[in-house]
């Protein structure tokens, strides 16, 4: 389903408070709103939620919608800052997790490390959230330099910036996968 | 850079679950929907509307407008009991899909009905009630899990009511003329249909 020779037109019924368009809008966007929540969180309940929390602000913000950028820019952005502010909400459980995870390393916990370090997306995951998010919006939804700053409110420098100090990070950690992907299998 | 591809790869964009739209809806009920402009008062308020709203005078009109619809509310539906759950809307789609969520019911209610306008839906621990206007007249459908609340169908002393079981629940219309009551078949069945049911 495409919308765009029509957005302007399901965009003034969703502001009308149309059902049906808004409907519409949440057939279009479902899939890119969902995976975005996914591959940031790496948690599908987190990623349920983020989701729910982007359609309800679209839903309840439609009415400033006055078409300065585009939709999908608009609901990009809408998704990132959801993202990022569940982030911060479930942060304070994070040093617990860390903890878990420092505190001694018997064989158990190594082979829980290995299985999530050999994880692409557990690797994505720990990132600091200004690269994660780029590496998101690049790799998930495979935006240009350009739709990526226009989404974050940043440069295309800045962009490029955080993607090549991702890059490193990720090529680092992901090491072992390089031969891999040579060979043409990293499933 | 032999990174990019890998990413690719592994971070595609996965399909939404199938139960992303109910539980948004339900989200929504949670947060206290009542139709799509207000499905989320608390973000109104953080966003273009809070600033609109500026200066004691408008802030006066939003109070009093809430107490409007809340009198509105309360006239149309009465005092709705601490657990049920209301929405109030004109969309066949829209009233069906709250239905299925909050009470796991499909009601085939038709989005083209002409001579019925739905108003809205409720949801209590005896059944749904989704209501209705057949010309100036209020008119109910009443889905109840067991027959003890069968009396609650009638409208007033003179209403019209029929009742009819199917699949293990009872279902009610309760209109205020017999006439509204052929009508209000609409709800559910087209006029072909209708005019076979009832000759």
């Amino acid at each position: 389903m495409v919308l765009d020779a029509n957005d302007r037109e399901v965009i003034e019924a969703c502001q009308r408070g149309d059902y049906d368009a808004f409907r519409l809008l949440f057939e279009t966007y479902k899939d890119r709103v969902y995976s975005i929540a996914l591959r940031y969180s790496g948690d599908e309940a987190a990623a349920m939620d983020i989701a729910q929390e982007t359609f309800l602000k679209l839903l309840s913000s439609i009415q400033s919608f006055r078409g300065d950028s585009s939709l999908e820019t608009w609901l990009y952005r809408i998704v990132v800052n959801r993202c990022l502010d569940h982030q911060r909400s479930s942060r304070k459980l994070m040093p617990f997790i860390q903890d878990f995870l420092d505190a001694g390393e018997n064989q158990l916990k190594k082979l829980l490390r290995a299985e999530v370090e050999n994880d692409v997306q557990g690797i994505v995951g720990k990132l600091p959230a200004d690269q994660r998010i780029v590496i998101v919006l690049r790799y998930t939804e495979g935006l240009s330099y350009e739709e990526i700053a226009a989404i974050l409110n940043c440069s295309k420098g800045t962009v490029a910036s955080r993607l090549n100090r991702a890059h490193s990070v990720l090529e680092r950690r992901l090491s072992h996968l390089r031969g891999a992907w040579g060979g043409g299998n990293v499933d | 850079m032999w990174i990019e591809p890998v990413l690719a790869r592994k971070l595609h964009r996965v399909a939404a679950p199938e139960d992303l739209w109910n539980r948004t809806l339900m989200r929504g009920a949670d947060t206290r929907v009542c139709g799509l402009e207000t499905l989320s008062p608390a973000e109104h308020r953080d966003e273009s509307r809070c600033r609109s709203l500026r200066g004691r005078a408008t802030g006066a009109v939003v109070v009093w407008g809430m107490v409007a619809a809340m009198l509105v509310v309360v006239l149309v539906w009465g005092v709705p009991s601490r657990r049920d759950l209301v929405i109030s809307s004109a969309s066949a789609i829209q009233i069906r899909d709250w239905v299925k969520a909050n009470a796991g019911l499909d009601v085939p209610l038709l989005a083209d009905s002409s001579n019925v306008r739905l108003t809205g839906a409720r949801v209590s621990h005896d059944g749904v009630e989704i209501a209705c206007r057949v010309g100036r007249h209020d008119a109910k459908l009443l889905i109840s899990k067991n027959k003890s609340s069968v009396q609650h169908a009638a409208l007033n002393a003179n209403s019209s009511t029929i009742s009819w079981g199917m699949n293990n629940r009872l279902y009610t219309l309760a209109c205020a003329t017999p006439e509204d009551l052929r009508i209000a078949c609409l709800l559910c069945h087209s006029s072909s249909e209708r005019r076979m049911a009832l000759n």
